[in-house]
């Protein structure tokens, strides 16, 4: 009875926690539902308003952003675009339209999942002849996702020019090769040819004076025409050579090789050739004469070639910092745009050729050419260039 | 004179042995872990060691307990030193005192590994409007050990001894929960909201 009594008690821990904690239970259900229920229902109220106000502001941004953009809901549709995007497909945007009408890579695009998930996507596309890298982006705090556009026009031409650059500079390297090898031939066969048969003459005489008994009259007429063929040889040597490279032009300087060399083409094409060179009396580096002189060399036998013209003239100014060369005739020109827009074109060889000897003194050249009107040619070498 | 039955405590010691196994590679893993073990300590120590106060026992017992269930980051760097400088001044200090001092210090220690649970479960149900009634467990079991060693301070020799081995006997009521359910189960979790 003792027992049973004291197991009734208060003082039984067991009874005692038990109604401690049905107690501490009932405070914390009080304190949950009177204190952390409405603490929590006031942060979800802040929470909606601040992502509101989150929302609002990137809303704002769009709109302050330079480049397109776009946003989208779950089902893909463009709920809001900026003014840049909205300009950008004025002739196509509508309401309600979807982002895949606009852009047609994103047709088996996730809308929905790339939301959930916030993932990212990139792309490059063509839009009214601009190239655009776009990116997509799910934003799942705000249940939308944003399409931004980056104009990379500017950035692709660049990237063109230098393929084509490139493209060129292995044609060039090529010709230059091509052109290496038919100088050898050239000079192998012109020493055969030339100098080969006059050595083999003069060995003949030689040999023929070495047995000729005759009278002095007819071995002196013999070493005559051993030393004519000498002479011819001698004359031969000079011409191939001056073909190589112009002594005079080492010699003297770029001037008078210029001058030399609008003579020796006037004489051989009958084309009237005019040469003028304006305060120049002193020498350049060897570099700069060379590339001047092979460019006139180059465009005078364009001239001989291809223009028809019955005048030329070359005149050679020196400004301050730079050297001007100016071709022109009067000949029948050609159509350069037309000339330059072609899958770079194998006749326009020897212009590509002026172009890159200039670039590689840092200087310019400039053609100018119309059917039926002539053409002129403007070279600019800095006087400072060394050869790159 | 109320006389102890021995098989109290032998069932207990028994049975407590499982809630550990139920548990495993839960969080309270190492908590039931010391409390099955613990009591086997302290039946042995009384044998061998100390015949008449084996209180240093679930002394220490209750530190371990207390450092099984914190968060693991403060039991590290300077945590570490801070839980060193507090328990070895506090063993001096039970060891040199009596045994009213000593239930007061073994009290107030699963008063904190209650407040701990208690943490636990208010977190739970505040941040994910979850009723867990795995930790209401545990917080009354830890208020029936409480309760059961202040009985022997605030009752006399003999009703403190009938009530600590009544306790003892209701406790293995609360493992036999332990057994049943795992922690995170969801048959003990009510959703509020």
């Amino acid at each position: 009875m003792a027992a049973q009594n004291l197991f009734f008690s208060l003082s039984n821990p067991i009874i005692f926690t038990i109604l401690f904690c049905l107690a501490l239970l009932g405070v914390i259900y009080i304190f949950y539902v009177h204190v952390i229920i409405p603490q929590s229902k006031k942060h979800i109220k802040e929470k909606e308003n601040l992502e509101l106000k989150n929302a609002r502001l990137m809303a704002l941004f769009a709109d302050l952003d330079p480049d397109p953009l776009f946003r989208f809901d779950e089902n893909g549709k463009i709920i809001l675009s900026n003014k840049e995007g909205t300009r950008l497909f004025e002739n196509l945007y509508h309401q309600n339209m979807n982002a895949s009408s606009i852009f047609p890579s994103l047709a088996a695009f996730d809308f929905k999942n790339s939301i959930a998930a916030g993932k990212s996507d990139h792309f490059s596309t063509k839009i009214n002849n601009e190239y655009y890298d776009v990116i997509i982006k799910g934003i799942p705090e705000m249940n939308f996702g944003q399409i931004y556009c980056s104009n990379i026009t500017r950035r692709k031409q660049v990237e063109d020019e230098l393929k084509l650059f490139q493209k060129k500079l292995r044609e060039l390297s090529n010709r230059m090769q091509k052109l290496q090898e038919e100088e050898k031939q050239k000079i192998s066969r012109e020493l055969h040819d030339s100098i080969g048969q006059i050595l083999t003459s003069i060995r003949l005489n030689l040999e023929l004076l070495k047995e000729d008994k005759a009278e002095t009259g007819s071995r002196l007429e013999k070493i005559k025409d051993i030393s004519d063929l000498i002479e011819y040889a001698m004359s031969e040597i000079k011409e191939i050579s001056y073909r190589l490279k112009p002594r005079i032009l080492d010699d003297f300087g770029l001037e008078p090789s210029l001058k030399a060399l609008c003579n020796d083409i006037s004489r051989k094409s009958n084309i009237k050739g005019i040469f003028q060179a304006h305060k120049l009396n002193e020498r350049f580096s060897p570099e700069i004469e060379t590339v001047i002189y092979r460019i006139s060399q180059e465009a005078l036998n364009n001239i001989v070639k291809h223009s028809r013209a019955k005048e030329f003239s070359l005149q050679l100014i020196k400004y301050p910092h730079f050297l001007r060369l100016l071709i022109e005739d009067d000949g029948i020109g050609f159509n350069f745009e037309k000339l330059k827009s072609d899958t770079y074109p194998k006749n326009s060889i020897g212009l590509t050729n002026m172009y890159e000897r200039a670039f590689s003194l840092n200087g310019k050249c400039i053609i100018d050419s119309n059917e039926g009107a002539g053409t002129e040619i403007i070279v600019d070498i800095p006087l400072e260039s060394k050869l790159e | 004179m109320f006389k102890p039955n021995p098989w109290i405590i032998y069932s207990s010691i028994i049975i407590w042995l499982l809630p550990p196994i139920r548990q495993y590679r839960t969080k309270f893993f190492y908590y039931f872990l010391i409390i099955a073990f613990g009591d086997i300590i302290a039946s042995l120590y009384v044998r061998f060691v100390d015949h008449d106060n084996n209180l240093i026992v679930f002394f220490f017992l209750a530190i371990g307990c207390l450092v099984s269930i914190i968060d693991r980051k403060y039991i590290k760097g300077i945590y570490l030193l801070i839980w060193v400088s507090a328990v070895i001044p506090l063993a001096l200090l039970f060891w040199n005192s009596g045994n009213y001092i000593r239930f007061v210090i073994i009290i107030v220690l699963h008063l904190g590994i209650m407040l701990v649970f208690l943490k636990t479960f208010i977190m739970e149900l505040s941040n994910n409007g979850k009723l867990d009634f795995f930790l209401f467990i545990l917080i009354f079991y830890e208020g029936t050990i409480m309760t059961k060693f202040s009985s022997y301070i605030t009752l006399a020799l003999f009703n403190g001894t009938y009530y600590f081995f009544i306790t003892s006997a209701f406790e293995i009521s609360i493992a036999v929960i332990f057994i049943l359910f795992k922690y995170g189960s969801s048959k003990l979790i009510f959703q509020l909201k």
